[in-house]
């Protein structure tokens, strides 16, 4: 996810953003094209400067990228937060003032006011209460429908990834092993950790049949991923060859790729 | 049944440096029935923690206070107990383990070492034999490599592995209450089922007692017997786990199960509780869940409703008051 916004190097390969190759645009070459891909924190104490303003902290990704006019700044910083259900006396207030999900309301329009193509939302939800989580995740949807938005929706919550998404890659230990579109994901999982995160999710029915899949161990160090196959360790299905060769990611059926010596066999 | 704790009208609160009054658990009443697991269900800064701490007689006084009620351990009263006495209930009797196991163990010492600690203090028993029933306690919570565990400083060990320690720590002495303040919270989705299960297992080869504290609905549904729902420092539903999930009656405790994302339905939109969880600090008057309230009327806005017992099943809301006192009529 960082690697995508380039704030982190990243070693080798490509991030391609509407055409055009990211790892090697020039640093100012980068800054304009970031307004067209925004990120929303998972925290939203950390991720807003407690000296500034709500109006400020929204209107300052206009500042970055040229907005001279303060009026302007401020009239565009008042329809976003419009839009995201902030009201008009929040501006000159301070964050401290505000709860999780308010706060993670000013995230989300200072992600989205300088109108990008792609949001980047990291956990966005998981730091929020219950109650407040299904007001920011019908915002999102609302916000994607009203301004066409991609989405990249980082979350360990299947159930959150469920409502939202339309497709879902399936990550571990620093590797895709699984994806699909979230139908093939939910009704039809290949790999055994797939099944595995399906299987744990508690769900609010005490009526509800599960089978829970249990795995052993713990998540191995990304400093030291095991060989062959990262997941082996854990995996109820592995086998000798699992601990030797690593699997590659195939094409499954029509657009479900699943990187599993078990998807491969047949 | 046979009751092993029972809160009764607990009210603590704290007090700020300028004198005023928060009340984070303002007249709390459950029971516990010996051998079960009771969830206690909320959000953010609705007293849940603070209820758990209050049993363990962990709240800091000052600034906190336990301003009445009793809590009563098998018949006794810890409240008014002195330290001492609370001192031996802790551990033998009742313990805890917390959510962030990072944070609970202390990071200087191995862990086995702070595994010995309560043994020897509560078993009084010497080293050699403190440290090989330690061993046994971290194989019984599912540590693979008991003895380097215990070998092991907590940064050396992942979340799962930390929280395995500390609950192999509070069961050292096999108490008969278990109190989990979101002891799964921090950890990855699998791990916890395994934590979870783990603490299941536990229970019922040892007919341990658990009051486990959460936020999460869908833990309530996979563990839970009985369910309290808080909201604000109060109790606001309280029934069996089947009855709950089946009829909830409080608008809050419906609204919170419709509005959390299911793996098994297909919304397009989420309900929502509208408005803001409130702060302890600022509490709204008469029933502190009417400004969010869909079905708020008049009275809400002053008067707190009182608990009434609709059938092995409590819930505080004007709506059933009123139904309970037209059935009395």
């Amino acid at each position: 996810m960082q690697s995508v916004m380039r704030l982190i190097p990243f070693t080798s390969g490509r991030v391609i953003f509407d055409g055009c190759d990211l790892s090697t645009l020039r640093r100012n070459e980068l800054q304009s094209i970031r307004s067209e891909f925004q990120i929303i924190y998972q925290d939203p104490f950390s991720s807003l400067n407690p000296r500034m303003t709500i109006g400020e902290i929204i209107s300052e990704p206009l500042l970055v990228h040229g907005v001279k006019d303060a009026g302007e700044r401020k009239q565009r910083t008042l329809e976003t937060m419009k839009d995201v259900g902030l009201q008009e006396e929040f501006y000159s207030r301070y964050p401290h003032e505000f709860s999780g999900g308010q706060r993670q309301r000013v995230s989300i329009a200072r992600s989205l006011i300088l109108r990008p193509k792609l949001v980047l939302c990291d956990e966005p939800v998981s730091a929020l209460d219950v109650s407040i989580q299904s007001q920011i995740l019908n915002l999102l949807k609302q916000l994607r429908e009203r301004y066409g938005l991609t989405y990249i929706f980082v979350s360990h919550a299947l159930n959150v990834v469920r409502y939202l998404s339309d497709n879902i890659a399936v990550m571990y230990l620093g590797k895709i092993v699984e994806i699909g579109t979230t139908k093939q994901i939910f009704e039809s999982a290949v790999h055994p950790y797939t099944r595995a995160l399906i299987s744990a999710i508690p769900v609010p029915d005490p009526t509800y049949q599960r089978s829970r899949i249990l795995l052993k161990g713990d998540i191995a160090s990304p400093k030291d991923p095991p060989k062959g196959c990262r997941f082996h360790t854990r995996c109820p299905e592995a086998t000798s060859r699992c601990a030797e060769e690593e699997p590659k990611l195939i094409e499954y059926t029509q657009g479900h790729k699943c990187a599993c010596f078990l998807s491969q066999l047949h | 049944m046979d009751t092993l704790l029972e809160v009764k009208n607990l009210k603590t609160y704290f007090y700020t440096p300028d004198k005023r009054e928060i009340p984070a658990v303002d007249d709390v009443s459950f029971k516990v029935n010996r051998g079960e697991t009771l969830c206690i269900v909320g959000e953010s800064g609705c007293g849940k923690s603070v209820t758990s701490l209050s049993i363990m007689r962990l709240v800091a006084t000052p600034p906190g206070k336990y301003v009445s009620g009793q809590i009563l351990f098998e018949g006794k009263n810890l409240l008014t107990m002195s330290t001492k006495e609370i001192r031996k209930l802790r551990c033998k009797e009742i313990a805890m383990i917390f959510q962030e196991p990072m944070t609970a163990l202390n990071p200087v010492h191995k862990i086995g070492a702070q595994i010995e600690e309560a043994l020897i203090i509560n078993e009084r028993i010497d080293k050699k034999t403190a440290s090989e029933k330690t061993v046994e306690l971290l194989r019984m919570v599912g540590v693979p490599d008991p003895a380097r565990c215990a070998n092991s400083y907590p940064h050396q060990l992942s979340g799962g592995m930390r929280q395995r320690a500390m609950i192999a720590m509070a069961f050292s002495c096999e108490p008969k209450l278990l109190l989990a303040d979101e002891p799964t919270t921090a950890l990855d989705v699998t791990i916890q089922a395994q934590i979870l299960d783990l603490i299941q297992t536990l229970k019922e080869q040892h007919g341990m007692t658990v009051v486990f504290v959460t936020h999460d609905l869908g833990i309530v549904a996979d563990i839970a017997q009985r369910v309290i729902v808080m909201y604000a420092g109060r109790v606001i539903e309280d029934a069996s786990c089947s009855e709950l999930f089946r009829n909830p009656l409080h608008p809050y405790t419906r609204g919170l199960l419709n509005c959390i994302p299911r793996i098994d339905d297909d919304r397009e939109e989420l309900d929502t509780i509208e408005g803001q969880v409130p702060t302890p600090a600022n509490f709204p008057t008469g029933c502190r869940f009417h400004p969010r309230c869909p079905k708020a009327m008049e009275i809400c806005k002053c008067i707190a409703p009182q608990s009434v017992d609709v059938g092995n099943h409590v819930v505080a809301c004007h709506l059933y008051a009123e139904e309970s006192n037209n059935s009395v009529e």
